[in-house]
């Protein structure tokens, strides 16, 4: 990151790029979430600092700027890692152990839900459905999918990530990781698999979330 | 909501019942005006419905599922069931869900005992909560502001607060942050809440997650007694309830009336209760030792006090002196009649005065035809506003005219300095009346031309005859309305508290209101209009006026010239002053009477429309204090003067009968829904002063700066100096100036600057922090009245301004 909190967001080309996004809109203001992006964009997080910029930029108060931009979760409020680790945990990944795997990664890591690591490098966070019920369990790092994992598959991966970079890493062995093979006849007959019955279902049962 | 203009009513039947209903009125308007209370929690009816909390579904015939009558119009034929099964199914469900994260700390809790959530969940709520899980927690209770503390466990998320912050107040600086779980109001950090309304949010919050800090834990309902009166802040007149314990006032809150106020209040007007119960209040009559030196007084009784100053009436009458009053426009309308009839009868003289010179003219105040109220503004096709920054001066005045131009789409021109929180939604702003040209103006409907006094350097004759210039050139279109500011003093001026005016709009010349008056008060006064403040003023300094009375006013902070002000006292033999607090000007009396101001005198006051209202007495006075009324009457009596007038009732009656535009104003017309609204006066008799085209002002020779004075909200007067709660609010010593302007001088923002008067007969010489604010007019510097040291200000003054290394 190039900028420090206090220093200004929206100056030279990004603020000609902020008025040119303003232009867009018959009223300025429809321009915020844009220029939410923006700052993001540039500073990392969604600063005080820039939120106050936008406000002046757009004629509102900084309040209603706060307003909207938490509002939505993917806007950070608070500095986070060089990297964003979002554990999905919502009930198809859930019914395939996500909380054991993502309370895993933290115990691992030695850190807690929206927190940073010490040295940095990620900020974990719990989200709703990413989306992927198909590859269940999965997480996103920089939105970035990674499917079909498990609790010792998921740390393994961050630690490939913090050693080789994500790019890397992505390019070899992101999205689907490693698809189930397809449903035998049998299996086709008999209905979807009672809730349990998944990969992860031992650790489940034993940490009592079955 | 503004209120439906449509008369004819249709039928709908409510509960099996037909009853009449306006079309597009709410459901749960029309329901409650017939008698049926829809139980509501996000709703307001001065607030745009949202439909939040769900607290209001009723069953309609026709329309699927549950709808909420907060949001659903009336129609014709509609058939709406409030207290069906399934209705108060639904309303057990809400509660309960609304009160799953509610951590029901009723007894800590400054709502106990008044809370809409406790009220309606004994009357709509199951009584019990299958939630057995922790609750949601935060941090209890965040200040937001100076004064309100917020604590969101407590919150409901219904929305009033910050739909009040800003659709009424226009200051959104009150939001809703996050979501889901998580969702709560929040200010942006280190950003509070700071509008001059806020105390109106911790009023309409339906629970107590909003709690005024002056008020808190100092009572519960139960404790106290309430009393509707009218807010004395300044002369709009917001109504409002009154509470007391222990003979303290404690607390005021906004009474919803439709004519002015609609419930609102400025936190000026709510809060400055505590200055009635300051301990530096006066509470015993002083004389000043005759032999001691300055600033000795001694206490006296009040026989002692009237008797002695019934004693020098009688000396300077019968030596042909002179006697004179200013002030009283913090009296009530029966006090300021009586001070009135006291000048006249028992002192012979029509010199008297309620303004400072430093308002409008009274006769054209008193003269004004074709006169606009509040409610014309929303009415109106255009709004013309040349007067002073309604947000500081006139606070609740400018949410009206803020609701008329901003929700009801009014086209506003502003005249004169800009209005904070209006300028930026007028069509067009101009510096000075000169500027503007009618030409602009539509071509049919009403014209609202609002005029006040812009600038205490601003000339007042020039600023009326515009204004009479202006409505003769539009004719009937026009409804005029002066605004001066202090409390009652349109009552006051109503009154005959004016050198050229008789009480009920009327000149001293008026000869059938002198012969009424001839057959009620005994004693001579002369035909002619006497002095004014400043003529009186300018008498005292030469030494020409023997007894002066000062009542409730101080000229050494709000007469233009201080120093002449200052003089003048000086100068005069006996000069009596009552008041609520020792001032500046009671240094130089001879005799200080306490007096007993706001909540402890009941009787009428008259706001800037010409509205009569009610004011009440709560508390007793501290100590002696007495009415004014009481005073005068007193001196009179001692003086054998047959002066009637024993209770406020008896005055206002007397009033009624010889005032012409207060004829028929009785304390029964106060009673029962109408009277809510309070009473308008009539037109008096004042002839229209003799208008000219307003002349384009000469701009400012050399580099002269335009020399502009106003008022601030918080300002270093009574109500706010002797409030605790307020006292820390003011902007001080600032002088404000276009960054341009300064930019042009090389003065750079809040640097310390000389501001002096070019004149060299002008004594302005001031050095205080300048501010850059692109609000304020090029070519002016903007000075905030009474932030500190009272300074001389010349009318068309034109200053520089030195920058202090
Ligand atoms: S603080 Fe009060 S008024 Fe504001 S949203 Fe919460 S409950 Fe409603
Ligand atoms: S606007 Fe005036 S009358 Fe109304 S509350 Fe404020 S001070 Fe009182
Ligand atoms: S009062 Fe109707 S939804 Fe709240």
């Amino acid at each position: 990151m190039t900028l420090n909190a206090s220093d200004k967001v929206f100056v030279k080309e990004r603020l000609e790029r902020a008025r040119e996004i303003m232009l867009r809109y018959p009223d300025s203001r429809s321009a915020l979430l844009p220029l939410l992006h923006e700052l993001q964009d540039a500073a990392g997080y969604v600063t005080q600092s820039g939120m106050r910029e936008i406000a002046d930029l757009l004629g509102i108060t900084p309040a209603e700027v706060l307003g909207t931009a938490s509002f939505y979760t993917m806007f950070k409020l608070e500095p986070i890692g060089d990297h964003l680790v979002s554990v999905c945990t919502s009930l198809s990944c859930q019914l395939y152990g996500a909380d054991v795997l993502y309370r895993n990664l933290l115990a691992h890591f030695a850190v807690a839900n929206k927190k940073t690591t010490a040295d940095g490098v990620f900020t974990f966070e719990e989200v709703e459905c990413a989306a992927a019920c198909g590859g269940a369990p999965c997480l996103q790092i920089d939105y970035k999918y990674f499917e079909f994992l498990d609790p010792e598959k998921a740390v393994e991966l961050l630690e490939d990530v913090r050693n080789r970079g994500l790019s890397i890493v992505h390019e070899e062995r992101g999205s689907v990781n490693a698809p189930l093979p397809p449903l035998t006849p049998e299996e086709v007959s008999k209905g979807p698999a009672p809730v349990g019955s998944g990969p992860l279902s031992e650790t489940a049962r034993e940490e009592g979330h079955g | 909501m503004p209120e439906n203009d449509t008369l004819s009513t249709v039928p709908i039947s409510l509960d099996g019942r037909e009853v009449q209903a306006s079309p597009g009125q709410l459901l749960i308007a029309a329901a409650e005006e017939a008698g049926v209370y829809i139980p509501r929690f996000c709703w307001h009816p001065r607030l745009r419905p949202v439909a939040m909390c769900r607290m209001c579904l009723v069953e309609v015939e026709g329309m699927r599922g549950l709808q909420p009558a907060c949001y659903v119009p009336v129609k014709e034929g509609m058939e709406v069931r409030t207290q069906t099964p399934l209705v108060k199914k639904v309303q057990e469900g809400v509660l309960e869900f609304l009160l799953l994260n509610h951590p029901l700390d009723c007894p800590v809790c400054d709502r106990g005992g008044e809370c809409p959530l406790q009220d309606h969940t004994m009357s709509f709520g199951p009584g019990e909560s299958r939630f057995v899980e922790e609750k949601r927690h935060f941090e209890k209770p965040v200040p937001i502001n100076n004064l309100v503390l917020l604590d969101r466990e407590r919150c409901i998320q219904c929305a009033r607060c910050t739909r009040f912050a800003s659709d009424v107040a226009g200051d959104p600086l009150l939001e809703f942050a996050s979501r889901g779980n998580d969702l709560q109001v929040t200010v942006f950090p280190d950003e509070p809440f700071s509008s001059y309304f806020s105390g109106n949010v911790v009023q309409i919050c339906p629970v107590g997650a909003l709690t005024s800090i002056p008020y808190r834990f100092k009572a519960r309902p139960w404790d106290v007694t309430i009393a509707e009166t009218t807010c004395g802040g300044c002369a709009v007149g917001c109504r409002g309830a009154l509470s007391e314990t222990r003979n303290r006032l404690i607390r005021f809150l906004g009474v919803d009336n439709d004519a002015v106020s609609w419930g609102w209040l400025c936190d000026k007007g709510r809060f400055a209760y505590e200055y009635v119960g300051s301990e530096n209040r006066l509470t015993v009559p002083l004389f000043r030792e005759e032999t001691a030196a300055a600033d000795a007084f001694s206490e006296v009784s009040w026989a002692e006090a009237v008797e002695r100053i019934a004693e020098q009436i009688q000396e300077v009458k019968g030596a042909g002196g002179n006697i004179a009053a200013i002030g009283g426009a913090r009296l009530t309308n029966e006090e300021a009649y009586s001070l009135s009839k006291f000048m006249r009868v028992v002192c012979g003289t029509n010199d008297v005065d309620c303004q400072l010179d430093d308002g409008l003219p009274a006769d054209f105040v008193a003269g004004a035809r074709n006169r606009a109220v509040i409610n014309d503004f929303a009415k109106a096709s255009v709004i013309v506003l040349a007067g002073p920054d309604l947000k500081e001066e006139l606070p609740v005045l400018y949410l009206r005219v803020r609701d008329a131009v901003v929700n009801q789409g009014v086209p506003l021109f502003v005249i004169g300095p800009p209005q904070s929180g209006l300028t930026d939604f007028a069509k067009k702003v101009f510096d000075t009346p000169a500027a503007f040209d009618p030409v602009l103006l539509p071509i049919a409907g009403d014209v609202v031309l609002i005029v006040g006094r812009q600038s205490a350097a601003q000339d007042a004759e020039a600023q009326s005859t515009w204004a009479l210039g202006l409505s003769e050139q539009l004719g009937e279109r026009v409804k005029l309305l002066p605004i001066l500011r202090r409390s009652n003093v349109h009552g006051a001026i109503d009154m005959g508290l004016s050198p050229s005016l008789l009480p009920g709009r009327v000149t001293v010349d008026d000869l059938e209101a002198r012969e009424r008056l001839a057959q009620v008060w005994e004693g001579e006064f002369p035909p002619d209009p006497g002095r004014d403040c400043r003529e009186i003023l300018d008498a005292a300094v030469e030494g020409k006026i023997d007894i002066l009375f000062v009542v409730g006013a101080d000229p050494l902070t709000d007469f233009p010239d201080p120093v002449m002000a200052r003089r003048a006292l000086e100068r005069t033999s006996f000069v009596v002053v009552l008041d609520l607090f020792p001032s500046s000007a009671t240094r130089f009396a001879d005799v200080v009477l306490p007096a007993a101001g706001w909540g402890e005198v009941s009787g009428t006051v008259t706001n800037l429309e010409g509205r009569v209202q009610r004011v009440a007495a709560k508390v007793t006075a501290p100590g002696q204090a007495a009415s004014d009324a009481q005073v005068f009457r007193e001196i009179a009596e001692h003086l054998e003067v047959d002066f009637g007038c024993g209770t406020p009732e008896a005055t206002l009656r007397e009033i009624a009968q010889v005032a012409p535009a207060y004829q028929g104003v009785s304390l029964s017309r106060f009673r029962g829904k109408k009277g809510k609204e309070g009473v308008l006066v009539g037109e008096g008799r004042v002839a229209p002063r003799t208008s000219s085209p307003f002349e384009k002002d000469a701009r400012p020779l050399g580099n002269g700066f335009r020399l502009h004075v106003g008022r601030a909200f918080w300002d270093r007067g009574t109500l706010v100096s002797e409030c605790p709660s307020l006292s820390g609010l003011r902007p001080g010593p600032i002088v404000r100036v276009h960054p341009e302007d300064l930019a042009f001088a090389g003065i750079t923002d809040g640097s310390s600057v000389r501001v002096l008067d070019e004149d060299p007969a002008g004594r302005l010489d001031l050095l205080r922090t300048v501010v850059a604010d692109e609000r304020v007019p090029l070519g002016t510097v903007s000075v905030p009245h009474n932030q500190d040291e009272p300074f001389v200000i010349r009318v068309g003054a034109t200053v520089t301004l030195e920058r202090i290394d």
